[in-house]
């Protein structure tokens, strides 16, 4: 058990970490609706249909699809493009998928590599590709949840607004959507810019997103 | 347990949180109901000149936005003309609701565990919110 523990300490706190950050976003998240019940003279809800309502799931999706964008994006663009100095990029000349051999798949995989990275065809291309494409996967499909809670939750406001309400395509096209996007979007590409950036010349003893300390600032792709 | 049992909640909670919040936007069938009495009592109340049950079926800002100088809500209410008439389609997003009663339009929202009015007598205007005899 405490090896279990120990191999997957990592997984096991951020889990943790989620677990205490969504239940913080659900209390915070009532007081804050219940507040502006309370201004109105209306009732307080409960925290089960506040859970269940539409405000707290287009919040959380939100936030969802930009870090999933996020990691999507540095997955694929960072197998074409380079950053010298960075740990986070491989050394310039050798963007691109790179060779069989390089990449240990087909008749270059060795006997403790995983089944999937023999196989050719499909199966061989899928698992080549599998963690951009589970990443790509929840991006759109985090957005598409956006898109539809926060449609719901738009819908809700016109209606307090007295106002007509929108189909889905109608709210796709609508400043509420792409501000509630681009918001968290240009949040995450700022953190990985900077992340690229400042691992050049910066370090963190001890972790592997950076570089060893006495490591040149000119080393790529390397870590500690 | 092992780390695919945690993965396998990661990716489960995305679509939780997508069901919960679009089966609350639906509104159910006892939604609409309780946004069906709320604005036929609306009416039925006005119908009957009384006003004070008609009063307490708005949201206490509609209610008060009646109330001007000696103005009571439960006489402005019956000076108002509200007639309504058959209840058309009910839409149900959220907490906020609206339904068609002959040629008005109603606005309501959710009160506790029913449905209060926020509006009342309401006509469209192109790209503007409607325009309400009763409006909080």
């Amino acid at each position: 058990m405490r090896t279990w523990l120990r191999e997957n300490a990592l997984t096991l706190f951020f889990l943790v970490a989620l677990a205490g950050a969504l239940a913080g976003q659900a209390f915070s998240g009532l007081a804050l609706f219940n507040e502006r019940q309370a201004a109105q003279g209306a009732p307080p809800v409960g925290m089960a249909d506040y859970l269940t309502g539409s405000r707290f799931a287009v919040d959380v999706t939100e936030n969802w699809q930009s870090e999933y964008l996020q990691f999507f994006l540095f997955i694929y663009v960072t197998v074409w493009l380079t950053q010298r100095g960075s740990p986070e990029s491989k050394e310039p000349g050798k963007e691109g998928r790179e060779s069989a051999r390089d990449q240990k798949v087909g008749e270059y995989a060795g006997p403790e590599s995983p089944r999937p990275a023999r196989a050719t065809g499909l199966r061989g291309v899928l698992f080549a590709n599998s963690l951009g494409l589970v990443m790509a996967a929840v991006f759109f499909g985090s957005w598409a949840a956006q898109s539809l809670t926060g449609w719901v939750a738009y819908n809700a406001d016109r209606l307090a607004e007295h106002e007509d309400t929108v189909s889905w395509p109608g709210y796709l096209g609508r400043p509420e959507f792409w501000n509630r996007t681009m918001q968290n979007w240009q949040s995450e590409f700022l953190a990985v810019a900077s992340m690229v950036v400042l691992s050049i010349y910066l370090r963190q003893r001890g972790s592997p997103e950076s570089k060893p300390v006495g490591a040149q600032h000119r080393s790529t792709g390397i870590e500690g | 347990m092992r780390c695919g049992g945690s993965r396998l909640v990661v990716m489960a909670l995305p679509v939780v949180v997508v069901c919960a919040g679009l089966c609350a936007g639906c509104g159910t069938g006892s939604d609409k109901d309780g946004v069906r009495a709320a604005a036929n009592g609306l009416f039925r109340d006005v119908r009957n000149g009384d006003g004070h049950a008609a009063c307490a079926r708005l949201v206490p800002r509609a209610a008060s936005s009646l109330e001007t100088g000696d103005a009571r809500c439960d006489q402005q209410i019956l000076r108002l003309g509200l007639k309504g008439g058959p209840l058309g389609p009910v839409e149900v997003w959220a907490d906020q609701a609206r339904v068609r009663a002959g040629a008005d339009t109603v606005f309501l929202t959710r009160w506790g565990s029913g449905w209060r009015v926020t509006a009342a007598g309401c006509e469209p205007r192109d790209d503007r919110p409607y325009d309400c005899d009763v409006s909080t």
